[in-house]
């Protein structure tokens, strides 16, 4: 469905968690950190790393290798947390996103992006507005508002808490 | 206009017309100034004045008092001066001073 | 001219106070009026609606509501004749004043929103005003079967010394101070002498600006109040000041010598006391204000940074160990702890006129039902947040609804089941620690769960099999799109509200709890936080992490050592003074690694479960807390209520021991008996009243856990 929608020119955050390339629309992005203290919220799934402080707010983190099932963000001299402004519930939420390390901003044309495959690329395609070729790197454009979305983080959850109660059985 | 300044060498004469409200008080204030400048005797005239408001009422009090102070003749006159005189008894005013 | 859009938006504005104003007059008539319907003898009920009418009808025409005020005009005849002995209270007077409320609200709105009045409904209301209170009739009192007059004697009469001086602005707004004059008059003998001395030379003159003073006296039978009516919604805008003369005369003893002497020397008395007195240019010394909610809102914030600032200032001179800074730090401290607090007060009110306001609503629902209501009150002064209580009235209006269509019958319902024809609807609020407890009670039919479970699985809610106790079935009420009313009807029953009344409350961080019970009642209660900006809190430390436990509900604080724990068996009690209280250990609750130091300690607090003690590593000290929300994202976390920035720039969490004490307990009474607590998190996250499972937990305690040290925090 996404690709349709992207019809001009636009700029792309990339980068990197583990060796995939990601790519995220620039206008989302309100900036990147090094990465600080996050506290940790007990008793919620582990992709939701806790909350920084951003100048006097209070802002969540997630870990986005856990939501592309990933190991857990390692951290690292490079590691960043990008902070973009998402609609949660139609409503403008600031998140910050774990990422191993921030690329560079490019520029990609739409016939330079195609609709992601449905397999081949071991991730939640439905998080994937696209693939972008550079540099015979393929470059995953996330759909930014829908990773975290409500809904999407409802099923994450679910998927958590079975994880959790199996550890408990175990 | 509800307030008008007519004028010749030694004397001047304001007109008050209608209801005088808010609106015209700082075109009231003026005519006052210049009308106190200009003459040795000031003469207001209520003959179809209506209504006077608050703000009509502490000018036209300021301006006696200066002419008074200046030695100069601060006067009221026209039929509406004893209604305007009943509404200041009400408001514990006083009187205008009358016509000389 | 450039001052013209300039005056009209001044105008507006005031208008825009005048509404204000009038809105809350109109609020406190309708309750003195339904109040009135219960006791039609009650004198000063109906002085108090006379003396709203006549505010409204005054300023109203003052500020061009000239509709209004005559519309008010007969309204007021009527009342001043009830005044007077001359006219009855019928529920027929009270239910048109009722309706003429209505009418003048929607005068109120008109030109600002679509509201407006219907003239046809106006004419209606006061061509029966007049009939019931004869006002056409020219003078017939021998028709009149000479009621029994309800003010026997005219109150004694008084002499009040006024003094009136309008503030820089009052001519602006458009306030007229001889309106105010001639109403003033109209109460009672009135002497009037103007102030001249602030009138500055002609020059320098504002000329929309009032310099004139007034020194009054006047003799009247009304009391302060009425006065006070006269200035309302101008008291902002000036210097007011009433003060009675020690002697008061009864007014039939009063001949006009000796009034008009009296006045003569109560002027003189007031001008020898503000003689010399020349400052035009005197600043304008309001009483109150009225504060646009965003700015107040805009300063708590600001507030809110100081503290954090503050904070990080006073462990960085703990930390530089210098005097001198520590003093400042200190001096800051307290500074910044006044400020905070008188913010806070600043945006607390008490939650009587929401209470109030559905006085009307019960009276025109049950005329409507045809069911026979009392609302009663209770805590009413208690005060909330503003932004808190300016979000409950939605879901309170739907609970009481529901109440008043599911909850309660008929009074021929009601007698044949031998209870009281009149039903009760009771409002309270009450504070229990850092929350405030609002509650709708009724003495209806209770709760059907059978119909409820019914309805749910019919409406695909659950499936017909699904084992659910009674908390889960109470829960389904407040569901989207539930309604087991069998016909809609237009009070609720169309399967809004109670989700609205879910999701608000919720939102403000509050949990609701029914509690019903078949034929005898429900009471639907809303736990609310007092507010939701800044609290005392204990900075407490587990592992590497920080938290804050809300200081209002801890009691104490005291050590476990680990020799204490031994001594229990592991289970998780301890003695307080002989008191055994269970304990959870937030390092297991939390799953946090490493060694527990071998001296911990335990947060006493009383939750709604009872006393629980919350086992920290470390007490680090007291600190004032911003609360900073968490955000959406994060609205299913439970047991955090919110985060605060500390002094070094991390982030803590805030506890919510009232919610960590409810999940301790599920836990405990859905695991298998002998699992440590606090292993898993992964269950849905329904809540539950456990009332009755809390004496299940206590029932599995023994009396072994020894005696532990007590340190005063």
């Amino acid at each position: 469905m996404s690709v349709h929608e992207i019809t001009e020119t636009r700029q792309y955050l990339t980068f990197k968690l583990g060796n995939e390339i990601f790519a995220t629309d620039v206008a989302k992005v309100r900036e990147v950190l090094d990465l600080t203290t996050i506290t940790a919220i007990p008793r919620t799934p582990e992709f939701m790393a806790g909350v920084i402080n951003l100048r006097g707010s209070v802002v969540p983190v997630v870990d986005l290798r856990l939501c592309f099932e990933m190991s857990k963000t390692e951290s690292t001299r490079n590691t960043c947390i990008v902070v973009v402004e998402v609609l949660l519930d139609n409503e403008a939420t600031v998140i910050g996103a774990l990422a191993d390390s921030v690329e560079e901003v490019i520029d990609l044309e739409p016939d330079q992006i195609q609709p992601a495959p449905r397999i081949g690329t071991h991730l939640r395609t439905d998080f994937i507005k696209g693939m972008g070729k550079r540099d015979a790197q393929f470059i995953m454009i996330l759909d930014i508002d829908r990773v975290f979305s409500a809904e999407e983080l409802t099923q994450v959850r679910g998927q958590e808490a079975a994880k959790t109660l199996m550890e408990v059985a175990a | 206009m509800p307030v008008n300044l007519e004028q010749d060498e030694s004397s001047s004469l304001v007109r008050l017309e209608g209801d005088i409200g808010i609106e015209c008080a700082a075109e009231l204030k003026e005519l006052l100034i210049r009308g106190l400048r200009t003459g040795r005797s000031m003469r207001v005239s209520l003959e179809s004045a209506r209504e006077l408001d608050v703000t009509a009422i502490q000018l036209l009090w300021a301006a006696s008092r200066e002419a008074r102070a200046a030695g100069a003749v601060f006067a009221f006159e026209g039929p509406a001066t004893a209604a305007v005189n009943d509404v200041l008894a009400r408001y514990g005013l006083g009187e205008l001073p009358a016509s000389a | 001219m450039g001052e013209a859009s300039n005056d009209i938006d001044n105008t507006e504005q005031f208008k825009q106070s005048f509404r204000e104003e009038a809105r809350e007059i109109l609020v406190d008539l309708e309750s003195a009026l339904l109040e009135l319907n219960k006791n039609n003898s009650d004198i000063e009920l109906v002085g108090r609606i006379f003396r709203g009418l006549h505010t409204i009808k005054g300023s109203g025409a003052m500020f061009g509501f000239e509709r209004m005020a005559s519309f008010t005009h007969d309204l007021e005849t009527a009342f001043d004749e009830v005044r007077n002995g001359r006219l009855t209270i019928t529920a027929e007077l009270i239910d048109l004043t009722l309706s003429a409320l209505d009418q003048i609200r929607a005068m109120l709105d008109e030109g600002i929103g679509a509201a407006h009045a219907d003239s046809a409904a106006c004419e209606r209301i006061l061509a029966e005003v007049r009939r019931l209170a004869r006002l056409r009739d020219a003078q017939a009192p021998e028709t009149m079967a000479a009621p029994a007059p309800l003010s026997a004697a005219k109150g004694i009469e008084r002499s009040w010394h006024i003094r009136f001086f309008p503030g820089p602005e009052f001519l602006r707004n458009g306030a007229n101070p001889l309106l105010l004059l001639n109403e003033l008059a109209s109460l009672g003998g009135l002497s009037v002498r103007a102030v001249m001395d602030c009138v500055p030379p002609l020059g320098e003159m504002d000329p929309e600006r009032c310099y004139i003073g007034w020194e009054m006296v006047l003799i009247t039978s009304e009391d302060k109040d009425a006065m006070h009516d006269v200035f309302i919604f101008v008291e902002d805008m000036c210097e007011l000041e009433f003060d009675p003369e020690e002697i008061s005369i009864p007014s039939a003893e009063a001949d006009a010598a000796a009034q008009s002497d009296k006045v003569a020397r109560g002027l003189e008395e007031s001008r020898s006391q503000t003689g010399g007195r020349r400052s035009y240019d005197k600043a304008d010394n309001a009483t109150s204000l009225r504060v646009p909610a965003a700015k107040l809102d805009q300063y708590v914030d600001l507030v809110g940074e100081l503290v954090t600032v503050q904070a990080r200032l006073s462990e960085m001179a703990v930390r530089r160990d210098d005097l001198e800074i520590s003093q400042v730090s200190e001096e800051i401290e307290r500074l910044t702890s006044s400020l905070r607090e008188n913010s806070m007060n600043i945006r607390m009110l008490p939650i009587r006129a929401t209470f109030e306001k559905f006085r009307r609503l019960v009276h025109d629902l049950a005329r409507d039902l045809g069911k026979d209501v009392e609302l009663t009150l209770e805590g009413a002064d208690t005060e909330l947040d503003k932004t808190v209580i300016d979000q409950l009235s939605d879901p309170l209006m739907h609970l009481i609804r529901n109440s008043m269509d599911h909850g309660i019958g008929t009074r021929s319902a009601r007698t044949a089941q031998g209870k009281r024809g009149t039903a009760t609807i009771h409002l309270s609020a009450k504070h229990s620690g850092a929350s405030v407890l609002i509650s709708v009670s009724d003495d209806g039919r209770g709760i059907d769960a059978e119909a409820v479970r019914a309805r749910a699985i019919e409406k695909g809610l659950v499936a017909a099999g699904d084992p659910l106790n009674e908390q889960q079935i109470y829960a389904l009420l407040f569901q989207p799109g539930f309604s087991t009313a069998k016909q809609v009807t237009d009070v609720s029953g169309r399967g809004v509200g109670m989700d609205v009344v879910k999701q608000r409350v919720e939102s403000l961080r509050g949990m609701i709890d029914v509690a019903s019970k078949k034929g005898v009642g429900t009471t639907v209660t809303l736990r609310l936080p007092l507010t939701l900006a800044i609290i005392d809190g204990l900075l407490v430390e587990v592992g590497e992490a920080s938290f804050v436990l809300p200081l209002a509900n801890t009691l104490e604080c005291i050590e476990l050592s680990e020799a204490d724990t031994k001594r229990a068996n592991g289970k998780h009690l301890v003695d307080v003074r002989g008191e055994l209280i269970p304990y959870i250990r937030l390092r297991e609750r939390f799953h946090v690694t490493g060694a527990r130091p071998a001296i911990e300690q335990i947060m006493v607090v009383e939750t709604s479960e009872g006393r629980y003690g919350f086992v920290v590593d470390g007490v680090v000290g007291n600190c004032q807390t911003v609360i900073k929300n968490l955000g959406r994202f994060y609205r299913h976390v439970q047991v955090v209520s919110g985060a605060t920035i500390l002094g070094n720039g991390t982030v803590a969490l805030i506890l919510d021991p009232e919610r960590l004490a409810q999940d301790a307990v599920r836990d405990s009474l859905t695991r298998p008996r002998g699992r440590s607590a606090g292993k898993t998190s992964s269950r849905p996250r329904e809540r539950a009243q456990q009332s009755v499972q809390r004496g299940t937990m206590r029932s599995g305690q023994t009396a072994s856990a020894s005696p532990a040290t007590n340190q005063p925090i």
